[in-house]
C-alpha cells in the first residue's frame, strides 16, 4: 500500500511518540525492579592476614602542614618499630580528606568499601571527625582511631561507640587548667581573643568556667573571625589598664599574624599573654621569629619535655623529616603506639570488633611524646597539661619548653562528670561563666566563694 | 536503519540502563560516587539554568541549596520532626529564602548579580558558622535520617536516580517551553527583550526561584547522603564548585550539569587517591576547557562531532522531503540534488520562494553553509 506523505509523516511521528513512551516505561520498570533485590553483600574482618588501616589526613588546601606532619608521624612509628604486631602486618592506605567534611566524608567510604579496611586513622578537623564519626556509627565493624579532632562533645554528649581517643584530647582540657593556673598567678580581670568557631569557643569556653568558678571576671570577650588578615582592631581594644592579663586562642597562619602584632603594638611585656595550645603550636614557631620567645601557652604537648619519650621521639622525627615534630605528628605517632598495644594486648585477634573496641580502650600509656595517657570511661583522655614556655635552642629553633606540669588532668577537671554534662557544649553563648551555682556540681573541693 | 533519532534516545536508553544496572556491576564505593555525581549533577542544573540559560551567573547558589540540609537537620534533630515533614519544611523554607533572594538579586545584572548572590551565599554561610546553638557552628549538624525505604547504600542510590531523572525532565521541559526561549532571548539580549514586550525581571525572578527549587532537592539528597551538614556545604567554595561543573559539562545544556558533575567526582574522589596534586589536575582541567572549549564538554560534542552530523543528515533528509513531496513543486519518485532544494532545515514548513532563480537559490545555499 503507498501512503499519502502526510499520512507517513503522521504515522512515523505516532510510531516514535509511541517508541519513547516504552523506553520511559521500560526504564521506570527496571528502576522498580532493580530497587527489589539487593547487589552482593560484602564480608567482614579477620584474624589473621595483614591489618589494614586507612590513614585520614588533609594532604591539600589550607590544613595541609598539619596534615602532611600527621602522616609523617604514623609513618615514622612503623619505621621506627617494624610494622608487625602480634604476627600481623600493619598495612596503611592514606587519603586526602582536603580538610573539608564532605571530602573526608567521601574518602572515609572510599577506604571502608574499596579498600576493605578494618581500621582508621585521623582526621584532623573537628567538623571532618564528626562526619566521620557519624558514618562509622553505620559502619560498627569498623575501628575508628581519633589522635587528633578534639571536639569535646565525642567524648562528652555524643560520643560514638567505634570513634575512640587513642592519644586524642578534648579542646577544653588544657584549658580548664589555664583558667585555674591564672587565677592563682593573681590575675582577677581578663580579656579573652579566641578565634570564632566552634574549637575556639570550646577553647574559651574550658579558660572562662574554671576562671570564674575562683572569682576571676572576664572584663572583655573579643571574638576573630578564621582567617583574620589583620588583628589591629582587636588588639587595639586591649587596654592593659583594664585587664591583668589576656588569654588568646588563634589557629594556623592567623597566630602568625596576631603574635607578631601583638609586640608591634607594644602589648608584649606590658600585659601578660596566656595563649592556647594552638597559638604557639610548633608547626607555627616554625615560621616565627624572636617576637614569640618567652610567650607562655598551655597545651598537652611540649616538645622540649625533659623524658626520653619524647626526647626519642624528637630526635627520630628530626633525623627522617628534618623538622621539631608538632603536636599532630606526636599524635600519630602516639595514636601508632597506641593502637599496637592494643593489637598485642588482644594477640591480633581483631574479628570481634566489640571486644577489640573494649581493649583499645584500657590501653594506659606509661609514657608516650605527650606524656602518660589513659581513658577515662566516657572516652575522654586523661593526661599530662605543661605550662609551656618558647625558647630558642642551641640551633637557633624555637621549642615549647614546659615549666610546670600538671598530671591527670581529666576531661572534666575537678567537676562532676554528671553535671558537667548537663551543661550544654561551650559555645560562643555559653561559656559556663555562671555557672555553676552551687559546690554539688564539683567532685573535690569546691573552689567557690561563699 | 540507525537514524539519528534513533541514535538518541539508544544513546539514551543506554545510559539509562547502565545506570539501572550500575550498582551490580560495580562495588559500593562506585555506587556512592555515582549517588554524588547525581545529586551533584542537580546541583550543577540549578546553577545552569540561571547561568546557562538565563545569563546570570551565581556564586551564592551553595547557600540557598543550603538553607533545604539545615532546615532538614534542624527540624528533624532540634524539632525531633518525622523525615518527611522535616523535608517538606526544608523545602519551603529554601523556597521562600530563593524568593526573597531573587527579589533583591535580579534587579541587577552582570558582575553586580555575582557579587550580590555571592553576599547572599557568604550571609548564609556565617550564619551557619556563628549561630552555634542551631546550627551547632562549624562542627555541624548531625544525625539526619534517610528514608526508611533507601537506608542501604544501593537503595539511596536508586533514590537519588529516581528524584534526580524527575527533577531533570522538569528542567528539560521548562528549558523547552516558552517561558525557556524567553529566558534563552534573555541572556542574548535583556536590550531587546523590553521593547519586544517581555516582562524581563520577571522572568529573571522566576528563573531564580525554580532554580532554588532545584537547588533545594538538590540540597535535601546531600544532606540525607552525608546525613550530617555543616558551614563547608554552603561556603562560597561549594558553590563555585557548582558553577565549575556547570562550566566543564557545558552552560546551557542538560547533560552538561551531570558531565560536568561526574568528572569532578571522578577526580576528587578516585583520582586524588592515586595522584597527590589532584587540585592542579582539577584546575588544568578548567583551564584547557576554557581556553579550547568555552562551551564546555557537551557543548564541544555538539559542535564538533553532533552538529556535522547533523548537518550531513539534514541535507539527506532534505532530499529525502523534497522525493515525498512535502509540498515541493517537484514529481514523486525523482531524485533531486539537495543543493537546489528550498526546503527549509527545520522540515516543517517549506516555502518556495516567488520567482526563485538558480542564482538566488546558490546564493541561499552557500549563506546556509556558512551559517
Amino acid at each position: 500500500m503507498q501512503l499519502k506523505p502526510v499520512e507517513k509523516e503522521v504515522r512515523v511521528r505516532a510510531t516514535r511518540t509511541r517508541r519513547q513512551a516504552i523506553v520511559g516505561l521500560v526504564g521506570v520498570i527496571a528502576i522498580f525492579a532493580a530497587a527489589c533485590q539487593a547487589p552482593g553483600e560484602e564480608e567482614s574482618g579477620e584474624s589473621e592476614g595483614p591489618i589494614t588501616v586507612g590513614v585520614l589526613t588533609p594532604t591539600t588546601g589550607t590544613v595541609a602542614a598539619a596534615g602532611t606532619d600527621m602522616l609523617n608521624g604514623w609513618n615514622l612509628y612503623w619505621e621506627l618499630n617494624g610494622d608487625e604486631v602480634a604476627g600481623r602486618t600493619i598495612e596503611s592506605i592514606h587519603e586526602d580528606t582536603a580538610g573539608d567534611p564532605q571530602t573526608g566524608l567521601q574518602k572515609a567510604r572510599k577506604l571502608v568499601d574499596q579498600d576493605n579496611v578494618q581500621v582508621t586513622v585521623g582526621p584532623l578537623l573537628a567538623n571532618v571527625g564528626y562526619a566521620i564519626a557519624e558514618y562509622l556509627e553505620t559502619q560498627p565493624d569498623v575501628i575508628g582511631l581519633n589522635p587528633v579532632a578534639s571536639a569535646d562533645d565525642l567524648s562528652q554528649r555524643t560520643p560514638v561507640e567505634n570513634f575512640v581517643r587513642t592519644g586524642g584530647w578534648q579542646s577544653s582540657t588544657p584549658h580548664h587548667v589555664a583558667g585555674d593556673w591564672a587565677f592563682d598567678q593573681g590575675y582577677e580581670r581578663v580579656i579573652t581573643l579566641c578565634q570564632d568557631y566552634a574549637f575556639g569557643h570550646e577553647v574559651c569556653g574550658g579558660f572562662t568556667n574554671t576562671f570564674t568558678d575562683r572569682g576571676g571576671t572576664i572584663v572583655k570577650k573579643l571574638w576573630a573571625p578564621l582567617g583574620s588578615s589583620d588583628y589591629s582592631s582587636y588588639l587595639a581594644q586591649i587596654n592593659p589598664g583594664q585587664a591583668d592579663a589576656v588569654f588568646m586562642l588563634t589557629v594556623g597562619a592567623d597566630s602568625g599574624r596576631v603574635i607578631k602584632q601583638w609586640e608591634d603594638f607594644g602589648l608584649k611585656g606590658e600585659i601578660p599573654l596566656i595563649a592556647g595550645e594552638t597559638t604557639l603550636e610548633q608547626s607555627l614557631l616554625r615560621a616565627m621569629g624572636d617576637e614569640a620567645v618567652g610567650l607562655q601557652s598551655f597545651g598537652h604537648y611540649a616538645e622540649g619535655r625533659d623524658s626520653s619519650a619524647t626526647q626519642d621521639f624528637v630526635e627520630a622525627y628530626q633525623e627522617e623529616y628534618d623538622d621539631v615534630p608538632s603536636y599532630y605528628s606526636c599524635a600519630l605517632y602516639t595514636g601508632a603506639q597506641w593502637f599496637a598495644q592494643a593489637v598485642e594486648d588482644a594477640e591480633g585477634d581483631l574479628s570481634d570488633t566489640q571486644a577489640f573496641l573494649d581493649t583499645l580502650r584500657s590501653v594506659e600509656l606509661e609514657d608516650s611524646c605527650f606524656g602518660p595517657m589513659a581513658l577515662d570511661e566516657h572516652g575522654g583522655t586523661i593526661m599530662n597539661v605543661y605550662l609551656r614556655e618558647v625558647e630558642k635552642d642551641e640551633e637557633g629553633r624555637l621549642v615549647n619548653r614546659p615549666i610546670e606540669e600538671f598530671n591527670d588532668v581529666s576531661q572534666f577537671y575537678w567537676y562532676d562528670p554528671e553535671a558537667f554534662l548537663d551543661q550544654p557544649v561551650y559555645s560562643r553563648e555559653y561559656l559556663g561563666e555562671d555557672w555553676p551555682t552551687s559546690c554539688d556540681a564539683f567532685a573535690e573541693d569546691c573552689p567557690l566563694e561563699e | 536503519m540507525l537514524t539519528i533519532e534513533r541514535g538518541r534516545w539508544l544513546a539514551l536508553a543506554v545510559v539509562g540502563a547502565g545506570a539501572v544496572a550500575l550498582p551490580y556491576m560495580v562495588d559500593s564505593f562506585y555506587v556512592n560516587m555515582a549517588t554524588q555525581a547525581l545529586y551533584l549533577g542537580l546541583f550543577a542544573l540549578s546553577i545552569n539554568l540561571i547561568a546557562g540559560y538565563g545569563g546570570m551567573v551565581t556564586l551564592g547558589q551553595a547557600g540557598i541549596s543550603g538553607i533545604a540540609g539545615y532546615t532538614l537537620g534542624i527540624a528533624a534533630t532540634q524539632f525531633g520532626m518525622s523525615l518527611g515533614p522535616a523535608l517538606v519544611v526544608g523545602f519551603l523554607a529554601t523556597i521562600v529564602v530563593a524568593v526573597v533572594f531573587g527579589a533583591l538579586a535580579v534587579r541587577t545584572g552582570d558582575v553586580y548579580f555575582l557579587m550580590i548572590t555571592l553576599a547572599q551565599g557568604m550571609i548564609i554561610w556565617g550564619i551557619a558558622q556563628r549561630w552555634t546553638t542551631v546550627t551547632g557552628g562549624d562542627n555541624g549538624l548531625r544525625g539526619i535520617d534517610r528514608p526508611g525505604f533507601a537506608l542501604e547504600y544501593w537503595k539511596y542510590y536508586y533514590f537519588t536516580l529516581g528524584v534526580v531523572a524527575v527533577c531533570t525532565l522538569l528542567v528539560t521541559l521548562i528549558t523547552r517551553s516558552t517561558f525557556g526561549l524567553s529566558l534563552k532571548g534573555i541572556r542574548e539580549s535583556e536590550g531587546r527583550m523590553r521593547p519586544l514586550g517581555y516582562n524581563v525581571t520577571l522572568h529573571k525572578f522566576w528563573a531564580f526561584t525554580i532554580a532554588g527549587a532545584v537547588a533545594a532537592i538538590a540540597g535535601l539528597l546531600l544532606a540525607m547522603f552525608n546525613q550530617f551538614v555543616s558551614p563547608a556545604a554552603v561556603h562560597v567554595k561549594a558553590s563555585a564548585d557548582g558553577l565549575l561543573m556547570s562550566i566543564l559539562g557545558g552552560m546551557g545544556t542538560i547533560a552538561g550539569a551531570f558531565v560536568g558533575s561526574s568528572l569532578f567526582v571522578v577526580v576528587t574522589n578516585y583520582v586524588s587517591g592515586y595522584f597527590d596534586r589532584w587540585p592542579t589536575l582539577l584546575g588544568l582541567i578548567f583551564v584547557l576547557t576554557i581556553l579550547f572549549a568555552q562551551d564546555g564538554i557537551v557543548g564541544a560534542w555538539n559542535r564538533l562531532v553532533w552538529a556535522p552530523l547533523l548537518r550531513r543528515r539534514g541535507r539527506e533528509l532534505e532530499a529525502e522531503r523534497t522525493v515525498v513531496g512535502v509540498g515541493g513543486p517537484l514529481a514523486r519518485g525523482q531524485p533531486v540534488p539537495a543543493s537546489t532544494s528550498n526546503v527549509d532545515r527545520g522540515g516543517e514548513r517549506a516555502p518556495v520562494p516567488v520567482g526563485g532563480s538558480p542564482a538566488s537559490n546558490a546564493i541561499e545555499d552557500k549563506v546556509d553553509r556558512e551559517a
